[in-house]
């Protein structure tokens, strides 16, 4: 079976009370209702301060010591090796080999998750920060001086991770998945692009620094840091420590091109989500026009689809800076500029939302495979089976169709709310009077209901 | 009539467009009634 892991979730039929489209009427008015909630008791900003508790200096020590970072690096290392010996040396058959459910889904998917709730805890696990940093050490060493870097162009802030981005998205969905048909990201495939990552990452940690590069230009630091703004734990004067959650992500956006990366996000899951459903009619005839001017059928495939995701990334785009314009209109706005950066971190719950939308079927069923045979048989050779479980199967019974229905529209109208709240909480920064920072939010209202409404019709569509 | 349920089936979109064209509508009435608010206490003044 050729299925790919990162397919979008799984559909079924559901049997509702009432028709899908009104879930979207009832979302938006749960937004209103939100809105004016928000516009009556929210006065004054509140997610501008963290309000840091520290926690036990005895857990904070040990967690942060540096043999403990040592050994969580370590495991990420030792993970990725066994995701790229599995997807150069394991079967072909995708849901049988390790690599690609544990790069595409465990990973891919569950530090957004865990992350949102908890705060970075990708960093700690990230295997080439890992490789740096004891290469920097190693090298520290032997030379007797700290390696030295070139400076990081701080114009080009987080570019290289929204291109990035986009371009494991590309690989995962266009070129592993035109058009539905797997026509390239086979395990062997992932495993030669993972090195080839692991390769660059390396060179340009080596050119600016591991930290910076992880800050700016590492894709998967950048993107799941991101989510983890949103957590309640982080690391404050060399300390863990309690953080309001979302607060941490009030100052995510002010580095350029982080904008592109959460406009991306949201782009590469609705274009994901589109591309057998909504879009499918449309990109058809794109496709047959591409294909009838003799372009070859895969080359077309994979054209058509990056055509419309980068027409998805434009859209998105344009509905955020929509929304940006009309702030603009409110007296005392400050530049278009600063409002676009000033509320890009609004978006990132929408995009943590429109992941769990789209793929947490998928990420419960997928993880059950994960680990039961293929973590027993990680090359799923059907010779190996290490603890005991490469018997073990999925069961799609776990979540009904229904469920699943109702945990995407409970993630669209939650992540929404959430922005919604993160927007009126900086429009009280940009304008102190209550009055004027609720007349600005309208426009970021209307964003909200229609990228609730956009989600959920992807939703129908592909469900039904 | 076939057509015409295929129709139907693509359009089904437009239910979903709906309340966003309905928000939109508020937040330019009330823009618009901002503004001439503004005018007129200008005018007042």
């Amino acid at each position: 079976m050729s299925w790919l892991p990162l397919a979008h979730a799984l559909a079924a039929r559901q049997d509702l009370p009432v028709p899908a489209w009104l879930f979207a009427w009832g979302a938006s008015i749960v937004l209103i209702v939100s809105f004016f909630a928000l516009a009556a008791g929210w006065r004054k900003p509140r997610f501008e301060q963290a309000n840091w508790r520290p926690l036990g200096a005895g857990i904070s020590r040990t967690l942060l010591s540096a043999p403990a970072q040592a050994l969580f690096g370590l495991v990420g290392v030792f993970l990725l090796g066994v995701a790229v010996y599995a997807g150069l040396r394991g079967t072909e058959a995708p849901d049988r080999n390790f690599a690609l459910t544990f790069l595409l889904v465990t990973t891919w998917l569950g530090f957004p998750f865990f992350s949102a709730l908890l705060g970075d805890i990708f960093r700690p696990f990230n295997p080439w920060r890992a490789v740096g940093r004891a290469a920097g050490a190693a090298f520290t060493a032997i030379a007797g001086q700290r390696p030295v870097h070139i400076a990081y162009p701080e114009r080009l802030g987080r570019w290289p991770a929204a291109i990035g981005l986009l371009a494991v998205v590309w690989l995962e969905v266009v070129y592993g998945a035109s058009g539905g048909v797997a026509v390239g990201l086979d395990p062997h495939a992932a495993g030669v692009a993972t090195l080839v990552y692991s390769a660059y990452t390396l060179a340009m940690m080596a050119l600016f620094g591991v930290e910076k590069w992880c800050e700016r230009g590492e894709v998967f630091s950048v993107y799941f840091g991101m989510f983890g703004r949103l957590g309640c734990f982080g690391v404050n004067e060399g300390r863990l420590a309690l953080r309001r959650p979302l607060s941490a992500a009030t100052s995510w956006a002010t580095v350029p091109g982080s904008v592109a990366v959460v406009i991306a996000s949201i782009a590469s899951t609705s274009f994901d989500g589109a591309q057998e459903g909504a879009f499918k009619n449309a990109m058809e005839s794109v496709f047959d026009w591409i294909a009838d001017a003799g372009i070859g059928l895969t080359t077309a495939l994979r054209l058509t689809d990056t055509i419309f995701m980068l027409l998805c990334f434009a859209g998105v785009a344009l509905v955020y800076l929509l929304g940006v314009r009309g702030m603009r209109t409110v007296p005392g706005a400050p530049s278009f500029a600063k409002l676009r950066v000033g509320f890009a971190h609004t978006l990132i719950p929408i995009a943590l939302a429109y992941l769990v939308a789209h793929y947490f079927s998928l990420f419960v069923f997928q993880e059950q495979a994960q680990f039961t045979y293929l973590l027993s048989d990680p090359l799923g050779t059907a010779h190996t089976d290490l603890f005991g479980t490469a018997s073990g199967g999925i069961d799609f019974k776990v979540l009904s169709a229904n469920a699943i229905w109702y945990v995407q529209v409970g993630a669209l109208v939650a992540g929404h709310v959430l922005g919604l709240t993160l927007a009126h909480d900086r429009a009280l920064v940009y304008w102190p009077d209550y009055r004027r920072a609720t007349a600005s939010q309208y426009w970021m209202l209307a964003v909200m209901v229609a990228f609730t409404c956009f989600g959920l019709y992807l939703l129908s569509v592909s469900n039904g | 009539m076939i057509p015409v349920a295929h129709a139907g089936h693509y359009a089904i979109w437009i239910l979903y467009l709906l309340p966003v064209l309905v928000v939109i509508a508020g937040v330019v009435r009330s823009a618009i009634m901002a503004r001439r608010q503004d005018r007129d206490e200008d005018e007042d003044s």
